[in-house]
């Protein structure tokens, strides 16, 4: 079953050539191709639960197909997280995608992008190599700048050059920390790296770790670092909006993250301090920052970075739980912002303005996307019974059980921060006085992904046992490991 | 030692430039060579294989129909103009 | 010799950043890539160093089509605010502090022996980078026009 591993590249990418193909001849297709695509690669992601024993490594070598050198992709529980997720959104994005996108031309490009992205997004996952790490990550990003710039308006525009200075920028210091890493130890091997990294290189090591932070915590958008993110979320198509915040901040910016710090380098004391800082701050300013905003999604955007704090929070704490609350409010992250995203493209579609102030009283001529709003917001705000509240409170408690009661504080405030921003959309666009005008019907395809991410919502907070055994038990588990995971590999 | 500062060097230009110009041109340029300085730093290092040249490549491609797009759209290629978005 | 090459590369780039006409700096670009291209024959990889050369020249072709095609000739813009000096300023001497004991400890260039060079998966990931670009490009100018405006 290891050969389902390179299907989530491969496959994506096949299908991208395919839709190229339909790009030239001017043939439609790319539409239901991509749906067809995502779907079976959520399937093979949720399939591989039952064929990996249980807290075990799958590899694939790549070495057999492609000589020479010894590349793998790595499935461990971190990964499998992580591959369940991306391709669960993903696949939720190409159906949203099918009725948004009818109002833009050029759909067979945006379909192959999407193919494109997915395939880097999963190469980034699942490769072992920093090397092809690199390479995914350009994938990805090149296709997320074009995405960005899709509708081809100003603001569009101008968001796409910002995000491609800043992502090469990024891009760049992550390839040096890896020319490091390799001038150091001869290879590009992250198991082979987390063995054999020489203890003597203290001065190299802190100026890796340096250049990792900074590039990965520039596709994170931690707060030095986050000024792309609001114009690209905003900017870009909803359904991309909802990928880059659920899913592209997380897998090139989180995910790779801590992959390299726990499993490459090991956490040290002075590393979690410095990530502690970061989130904390990247906590209140992301939600102070959200509560001025009238546009929507920059709205959404701005409180994305505040819970990309709390992720980050929670995985630098260096506990058990501390790391299971990060990975989990990671994981509830990703069910809820693109639900909110996909509200927010739906509201601009039925009343063709982003703006608050423009629109009011939503609730009973958009009954779906108002109460999947309101589910969403209660959720990213921590209220029980949602799963936000679990993941939020698994940080806090961590965070006091760890001795940093300040973090746990700025946590807190970071939380009555989200829900006052939130509460202003509330009141703002789906209760009070109805204003504007509501040009058309929620259709069902649009409805749909909505429905879904919000019944997740539902479900996850109430199988929370359930969902912490089977899935954030492994994913902690490969976490804390450390670089035991190099052993793991069998020292190969 | 010191083609890795003159490799150190040549990064700090490009982003000196990026940081302080503001004719977009410029600001594409400033990458390039923050790319090549990177790729010459593989090479020093023992990466004398390709390097990353159709990456660079591909970034350019993509940032020159940026820079075109940007013109067509905003009329001028003054970073500062480009004052869509804010908040 | 390295060390020769390096230093002209970091003139051109110096120039490239610099200059006001941006032909001449377009130009300064691809001295930098040529530069690159020396530092591979140094090294005698002669395919490498030929490719790279292909690549800078198809890099500075595409910018100067730009420049054709947009009537891009100067770079007139006023100076930037005094701040974005001081932030390259304290950003270079960050920089230079952290990196300057690590880079001391690197090997000397003409002695690294490691053998492991890009693999042929590698090379199929950048071949999909440059497909990337294309479909981009195609999208940034197809796209354009919407059915409605909004």
């Amino acid at each position: 079953m290891t050969l389902l591993l390179p299907l989530f590249i491969v496959l994506p990418l096949f299908a991208a050539c395919l839709a190229g193909a339909f790009f030239w001849l001017k043939k439609p297709g790319a539409e239901l191709l991509t749906n067809l695509v995502a779907a079976a690669l959520f399937a093979a992601a949720v399939g591989l639960y039952f064929f990996r024993p249980f807290n075990t490594l799958m590899i694939y070598d790549l070495s057999g197909w492609l000589p020479p050198g010894g590349s793998h992709l790595i499935l461990d529980g971190l990964s499998h997280l992580h591959i369940l997720v991306a391709n669960f959104v993903a696949w939720l994005v190409a159906l949203y995608s099918v009725a948004y996108m009818r109002k833009y031309t050029n759909r067979t490009g945006y379909y192959a992008l999407l193919l494109l992205l997915v395939t880097g997004i999963n190469g980034v996952i699942l490769t072992g190599d920093f090397f092809t790490l690199f390479i995914f990550l350009e994938i990805a990003a090149l296709s997320a700048y074009a995405l960005v710039a899709f509708g081809n308006r100003r603001a569009e525009i101008e968001a796409a050059f910002k995000y491609l200075i800043l992502g090469e920028t990024a891009s760049l210091f992550i390839l040096i920390g890896i020319g490091l890493v390799y001038a150091t130890t001869g290879t590009y091997d992250m198991a082979k790296v987390s063995q054999s990294f020489p203890a003597d290189a203290s001065a190299v090591k802190a100026a890796i770790l340096v250049l990792f932070l900074a590039g990965f915590g520039m596709k994170a958008a931690l707060v030095p670092f986050h000024a792309w993110l609001p114009d690209t979320h905003a900017s870009a198509p909803s359904p991309i909006s909802a990928l880059l915040s659920g899913v592209i901040i997380k897998t090139l910016g989180v995910y790779a993250l801590i992959r390299i710090l726990y499993n490459v380098f090991g956490m040290t004391g002075q590393l979690s301090l410095v990530l502690m800082v970061l989130s904390g701050v990247t906590i209140i300013l992301g939600g102070l920052l959200s509560i001025g905003q009238n546009d929507i999604k920059r709205l959404m955007a701005y409180s994305s970075i505040s819970q990309i704090g709390i992720i980050v929070a929670g995985l630098s704490l260096g506990s058990p739980l501390g790391i299971m609350g990060g990975i989990f409010h990671s994981f509830n992250h990703a069910l809820i912002k693109p639900m909110m995203f996909f509200n927010a493209g739906a509201i601009y579609r039925a009343t063709g303005t982003r703006d608050i102030r423009k629109m009011g009283g939503l609730f009973f001529r958009l009954p779906v996307v108002s109460a999947s709003s309101i589910v969403g917001s209660l959720a990213i705000s921590g209220l029980p019974p949602f799963n936000g509240f679990w993941s939020k409170m698994f940080v806090i408690v961590a965070a006091a059980q760890t001795g940093n009661l300040f973090l746990a504080m700025v946590i807190a405030i970071g939380s009555i921060l989200t829900l006052a921003s939130y509460l202003i959309f509330l009141t703002g666009a789906i209760f009070g006085r109805p204003n504007g005008e509501v040009n058309e019907r929620t259709p069902w395809l649009i409805a749909l992904p909505i429905v879904i991410l919000a019944g997740c919502c539902f479900a996850v907070g109430l199988f929370v046992p359930f969902i912490s055994q089977y899935l954030l038990n492994p994913a902690v588990v490969s976490v804390f490991n450390g670089t035991g995971y190099g052993k793991l590999m069998g020292g190969n | 030692m010191i083609s890795y500062l003159g490799c150190f060097g040549l990064f700090m230009i490009g982003l000196y430039g990026v940081m302080v110009k503001r004719h977009i041109y410029k600001i594409v340029i400033s990458v390039l060579i923050m790319e090549f300085a990177v790729d010459s730093f593989l090479v020093l290092i023992g990466n004398r294989k390709w390097g990353t040249a159709l990456i660079v490549l591909s970034a350019t491609l993509i940032a020159a129909a940026i820079i075109i797009r940007v013109q067509e759209s905003f009329g001028t290629l003054d970073a500062d103009e480009l004052k869509e978005l804010k908040g | 010799m390295l060390e020769g090459i390096i230093f002209v590369a970091v003139i051109c780039a110096a120039a490239a950043v610099e200059a006001k006409d941006l032909k001449l700096s377009t130009y300064a670009l691809g001295g930098v890539g040529a530069c690159l291209a020396l530092a591979f024959l140094t090294f005698e990889s002669y395919f490498f160093a030929a490719f790279q050369l292909a690549v800078v020249s198809a890099i500075v072709y595409v910018l100067l089509l730009v420049q054709k095609r947009q009537k891009i000739v100067r770079d007139d813009q006023p100076r930037s605010s005094v701040w974005n000096y001081l932030a390259a300023l304290a950003f270079a001497g960050f920089a230079g502090t952290a990196f300057f004991p690590a880079l001391a400890a690197l090997p000397d260039p003409l002695q690294v022996k490691y053998t492991e060079t890009l693999r042929t998966f590698d090379v199929v990931g950048m071949l999909i980078v440059v497909c990337v670009a294309a479909v981009a490009i195609s999208s940034l100018f197809k796209a354009r026009k919407h059915k409605d405006k909004r």
